[in-house]
């Protein structure tokens, strides 16, 4: 076990929290501490518990998630409330990893219950075998509908399916041909739901009537299936779906395009998913790692996952704040630093819409590709939403995870006064600790000069003392660094 | 004791959802019927459902009356009705969980008065739930108070009893509130998933039901009709069922909803929108489902109870049931 002592063990320990996670609270911190480096990966990559959600006093008290109807806050609402909430982050992270991966819009499919359960499936399985991952992926009924697969019969195909989990899926472009498309799509016909031809019928009308929203469920009709003999990646069989997928994830394609997803995400910004095939990836050596990862554990994303944390290459000063945070990662983990939500209050429907108006739109992603990240979540409007979220969670110093920020800011002095660079130091140390640029730092303390020495010796200096921590943390979120993880 | 004869047979569904108004329900919460013609009185809730807030007036047999109140915070309007009861002149008192208050509108459905704030002092309530009108007085299920309040029916405060816990008399968000021929009272105290009963001054005199999914046990359990002879029906909430026990609390039976066939309103709509219809035609409403979650199989089977928050009988041997998440409440003949 390492054990960690120092500030660079603090640094990387932080890195790691916000990697695996959405970043962590100072006692969240001081505990990964105490575990070491090691362990916290470990208990990362092994939940032992599910959270603990009162879906009970939700569905009483938040009609608008009892049978997670659209449009507004639900079913994102209530996807936002267990993301800020969880005490299994990698895990939940797992979920917005192939939530990205894929993507499955709620705007077509109107029914929020087979949404949120598809989001249910990537926290069961998530950390599993990616041949697991792909076989429940091709009977989730929201895929299912959201590709099209319904309409995939044996004396009619539809390639939709097929395709996209090819291209988008597992190999990416230029990794198999038409031929494999059509193949493919072959294997998964009778791959359904029941009831298609009117669940597809209320999708498309968009309607609630005659009696609310249903959820739906997996069926595979035989008689509709082609028995036929197929060829997939030069494979010859008589092959059903769960043949295609053990085809595809036998291929070192589909290996090295999942990891290079894991490392766009987990570890350093790579450019859009589309330019993969023309672009070497940042650190080929990496790849390679992972995809050794991959084989070697039979197919396992645990042992990619373990992989990454426990590598040089992750824990490199050169891929700290390489990753510019999406919405969601944004979002949530301000919410976190500023303490527990209330499930029956409008927090996390305003976390949802934040979200959304910063460029992610969680549960409605605005194509099968999803979002690419990285420097597509920068523009001018995002930024500004950005900043005046992150300042109006931090604003409000009555919140327990605020309140114990600016507890910690105290407890930094042996006094109870500091002077304003000390301040900002303190204030950088409990928000991450975050690393800022000499620039950003000589900034802050310019401003922060203005409160001269702050004190809380009483309650007049006290709240004062609130005031300008609000101020700093508000001016800390609004800068670049704040955007990176 | 398990009474071997007793039957319960499904007749028929009222309802309908449209979040666009009209002859619709829209996440209803409560209902009531008045005895004099039947009326039942069905509260719609938001927040998405704007036109449909307020109470619909409907009949059994599919009649459809109109709506009275509609969405809103000032006088005489509703945000979310949780708990519905009428009086002796057939008044109708209206809780409302969002605006934590009372509101009574007379038989015609013009507004009279309304009283409560949010707060935890006598006469202020935290999400009102279930109400009853018993000895010309209203008790009020306070339900995040974790109590019940007595008021006059003019509103003013006479007693209270109840806290947080799950000792004889201790609530944990309790729901329903209903009475028996000898006055007695039930409460559904939903969070400690047992029905309890009082006296009509509060005072513990039974406890009935754990948490289960068992015969006889509840997950969260939203309300509760007590029959002439003593049996209890329960709207087991978390279970998507109907529980009816005897008077002593051993089971007699269960039911999870039965409602295939369509509605009156459910033909008209259908024959206006022929490629529903149609489609309709190929509808299957029971299968086999491949999971255990009894919200997720309400969900996906159609004729199934979603989240049943009400129950009611009346002087025909008629047992309803409301569902909120369906949108419509079934009725059963009790032999």
């Amino acid at each position: 076990m390492t054990t960690v002592s120092n500030k660079q063990d603090l640094a990387l320990m932080a890195h790691l929290l916000r990697r695996a996670g959405f970043g962590a609270t100072p006692a969240e911190l001081d505990r990964a501490m105490n575990l070491g480096y090691d362990s916290m990966v470990d208990e990362l990559l092994n939940p032992d518990h599910d959270d603990n959600i009162p879906f009970d006093k939700i569905r009483r008290w938040r009609k608008d998630y009892s049978d997670l109807r659209g449009p507004g806050g639900a079913p994102g609402g209530i996807w936002m409330y267990r993301l800020i909430m969880t005490d299994t982050p990698l895990r939940e992270k797992m979920c917005l990893f192939w939530h990205r991966l894929f993507a499955t819009g709620h705007t077509k499919l109107i029914q929020g219950r087979p949404v949120v359960r598809q989001i249910d499936m990537f926290r069961k399985h998530g950390m599993g075998s990616f041949d697991n991952i792909l076989v429940e992926l091709s009977k989730d009924p929201a895929m299912i509908m959201w590709l099209d697969n319904q309409d995939n019969h044996a004396t009619n195909i539809n390639e939709n399916y097929g395709r996209e989990i090819l291209e988008l899926f597992s190999m990416g472009v230029g990794n198999y041909t038409e031929d494999d498309i059509k193949e493919t799509a072959r294997a998964f016909t009778g791959w359904s739901i029941v009831n298609p031809i009117y669940n597809s019928l209320k999708m498309n009308n968009n309607v609630m009537r005659p009696f609310g929203y249903m959820s739906w469920q997996f069926q595979y009709n035989d008689d509709d299936h082609d028995h036929g003999e197929k060829t997939i990646l030069g494979e010859t069989g008589n092959w059903n779906g769960e043949d295609a997928v053990r085809i595809i994830c036998k291929n070192d394609a589909t290996a090295r395009f999942l990891a290079r997803h894991l490392y766009h995400f987990f570890v350093a910004d790579e450019p859009p998913v589309p330019a993969w095939p023309m672009v070497e990836p940042r650190d080929p050596e990496a790849i390679d790692a992972l995809v050794n990862a991959y084989f070697e554990s039979g197919h396992d994303v645990k042992a990619m996952l373990e992989t990454i944390f426990k590598s040089d290459f992750f824990k490199a000063e050169s891929v700290r704040y390489a990753r510019i945070k999406s919405p969601a990662e944004m979002v949530v983990g301000t919410m976190r630093l500023a303490g527990p939500v209330d499930p029956l209050s409008n927090e996390a429907n305003q976390a949802i819409d934040a979200c959304a108006n910063m460029g992610q739109s969680l549960l409605r992603p605005p194509s099968v590709e999803g979002w690419q990240g990285g420097t597509d979540w920068i523009n001018t409007g995002a930024y500004v939403e950005r900043v005046n979220f992150a300042g109006k969670v931090l604003k409000n110093t009555n919140k327990s995870g605020i309140r114990d920020l600016i507890n910690r800011i105290k407890a930094r002095s042996t006094s109870s006064v500091m002077n304003s660079d000390e301040f900002v130091d303190n204030c950088l140390e409990v928000l991450g600790p975050l690393e800022v640029t000499e620039g950003t730092s000589r900034g802050l303390k310019d401003y922060a000069s203005k409160y001269g020495n702050l004190s809380w010796s009483d309650d007049e200096s006290s709240k004062e003392f609130d005031k300008a921590a609000g101020s700093i943390l508000q001016l800390i979120v609004s800068g670049h660094e704040y955007q990176m993880a | 004791m398990t009474t071997t004869n007793f039957e319960l047979k499904y007749i028929t569904n009222v309802g309908f959802s449209s979040d666009q108004g009209g002859r619709s329900f829209q996440k209803p919460g409560c209902f009531a019927i008045r005895k004099s013609d039947g009326r039942i009185f069905v509260g719609s809730r938001g927040p998405a459902a704007g036109p449909n807030v307020g109470l619909q007036m409907v009949s059994v047999n599919h009649d459809w009356f109109g709506k009275m109140s509609e969405i809103g915070r000032g006088e005489g309007q509703m945000m979310e009705p949780s708990g519905l009861a009428l009086d002796q002149e057939e008044n109708i008192y209206v809780s409302d969980e969002s605006l934590h208050r009372v509101s009574v509108f007379d038989r015609d459905g013009e507004f009279l008065m309304c009283w409560g704030e949010q707060g935890t002092e006598p006469g202020q309530f935290e999400a009102p739930a279930g109400l009853l009108i018993l000895d010309e007085n209203l008790y009020v299920v306070d339900a995040r108070n974790h109590r019940i309040q007595i008021f006059s029916t003019s509103g003013s405060f006479l007693s209270e009893w109840g806290c947080e816990g799950s000792k004889d008399g201790e609530f944990s968000y309790p729901w329903g509130i209903t009475s028996d021929t000898n006055g007695d009272i039930y409460v559904a105290d939903w969070g400690n998933d047992r029905i309890q009963k009082f006296t009509s001054k509060g005072d513990h005199i039974a406890s009935y039901g754990k948490s289960g999914s068992g015969a006889g046990q509840f997950n969260r359990p939203a309300d509760i009709a007590v029959a002439t002879d003593g049996k209890m029906y329960v709207a087991d909430w978390g279970n998507q069922r109907l529980q009816v026990l005897n008077k002593d609390g051993s089971f007699i039976t269960s039911n999870k909803g039965e409602a295939v066939e369509h509605n009156p309103w459910l033909v008209e709509y259908f024959d206006a929108v022929q490629d529903e219809k149609k489609a309709r035609e190929t509808f299957v409403p029971y299968f086999e489902v491949d999971t255990d979650d009894p919200h997720e199989i309400s969900a996906r089977l159609e004729p199934y109870f979603w989240d049943p928050c009400n129950v009611l009988l009346d002087d025909n041997d008629r047992v309803y049931v409301l569902e909120s998440v369906r949108h419509r409440f079934q009725v059963f003949q009790i032999n």
